[in-house]
């Protein structure tokens, strides 16, 4: 069997990271570097983040790509052939919506990758629930969860409902 | 007495600004990244036809050329004065001048608006329906693309096989988009999930619910 990858992606600050040490069984391998623009943190990342999850045995490598679009080269590189794709936007950030929308256009018009999108920060108190975020993505809206990306149980969360997609039944008793 | 000189120095809009109401063919040549020289012949404010090379622009045409004209910033320009021939049927343009230019005004000002919004010019549309009812120059941009959107395609393919500017064509995709008649493919959505696939998700949907459903 051909290794399996699910890709996480989304504009900066997402929560990209976050989400695959929430999911991950090893310590994740980031590639942060010190940024070189206003982009309302630190450091970011700027190559690739990886972890690893095994279901049942399988191993599943978990890849996020760089929220900066001076990296979006990366983007098809780490898509390509993937299990799935998880696009995360934060919900408190709807100035990053615009920039969430084209990467998700742009990889999944090119690639043929089942995806969710994860709105973050769904503890907090303002923010845009997955309902109004699946309207202005145009999608339907089972593929809009929210989540909060330093919780496992919510990464899982998201993952679950990208492989119902996939195989057309929903699991009882989760939603 | 000869109009002439270097978009450098007098841009486009200004030049055919100037040129008002006068009758004469307008040569612009030496462009950047173009081989062909074009040719607008302008009638007491009208723009009568409109010539690229050897070959007579179709409105649609047209209208792309001008606005590339309208953004470019070097190349030579010559105007001959007096009455311009008659194009061949069908490429009479007869287009007033002034509002040409007040809608291409418009048309850079969206287009400069939308920048952050545009699509990439990688992202494939499709047609999401096929009942149009749309203004110029939009129509007649469906009329060309709808063959490719039907099957799906990115502005940067629709631009190689219309010859349209890419910025142009990602302008027409985002209006239309608005507009409810494209949609992005979801490329996934286009092939059938073979079982074997789906045999693994369920495989690792049951692993993490720990084999309960």
């Amino acid at each position: 069997m051909k290794p399996l990858k699910l890709v996480v992606s989304g504009p900066v600050g997402a929560g990209k990271t976050t989400f695959i040490q929430s999911l991950s069984e090893i310590p994740v391998v980031e590639t942060d570097e010190l940024a070189t623009e206003d982009i309302g943190k630190e450091k970011t990342t700027v190559a690739l983040d990886y972890g690893l999850l095994t279901l049942d045995g399988v191993p599943i490598h978990l890849f996020g790509t760089p929220g900066q679009e001076r990296f979006d080269f990366m983007w098809d590189v780490l898509v390509e052939g993937a299990l799935g794709l998880v696009l995360l936007v934060a919900g408190d950030q709807p100035r990053d919506f615009p920039k969430a929308r084209h990467i998700l256009e742009y990889l999944t018009s090119r690639h043929p990758v089942p995806f969710v999108v994860g709105v973050t920060r769904q503890d907090l108190p303002r923010v845009w629930t997955p309902e109004d975020v699946a309207d202005y993505f145009g999608l339907p809206q089972e593929q809009v969860v929210g989540m909060n990306a330093t919780s496992p149980t919510s990464a899982t969360l998201a993952l679950i409902r990208m492989l119902e997609l996939v195989t057309g039944e929903r699991w009882q008793g989760v939603w | 007495m000869a109009i002439f000189g270097n978009l450098r120095d007098m841009p486009f809009p200004d030049l055919v600004g100037m040129l008002g109401r006068r009758s004469g063919v307008l040569e612009l040549f030496h462009l950047p990244g173009k081989r062909t020289a074009f040719q607008l012949a302008l009638d007491r404010g009208q723009v009568v036809w409109i010539r690229e090379g050897s070959h007579y622009l179709n409105p649609l045409e047209a209208r792309a050329a001008i606005a590339h004209l309208f953004a470019l910033k070097e190349g030579a320009f010559e105007f001959a004065s007096g009455t311009p021939p008659p194009p061949p049927d069908g490429k009479l343009l007869g287009w007033p001048l002034e509002r040409l230019l007040l809608s291409l005004t418009t048309v850079v000002d969206e287009m400069a608006a939308y920048a952050p919004h545009l699509p990439d010019p990688h992202t494939r549309f499709q047609a999401a329906s096929l009942e149009v009812w749309l203004e110029e120059p939009l129509w007649s941009f469906w009329e060309r693309a709808k063959p490719l959107l039907e099957r799906g395609a990115s502005a940067e393919e629709l631009s190689a096989r219309l010859g349209f500017p890419l910025d142009q064509v990602r302008y027409y995709l985002h209006k239309l988009r608005l507009a409810g008649k494209v949609a992005p493919v979801r490329a996934y959505q286009e092939r059938q999930v073979d079982e074997e696939k789906k045999g693994l998700f369920r495989r690792l949907l049951a692993s993490l619910f720990g084999g309960r459903r």
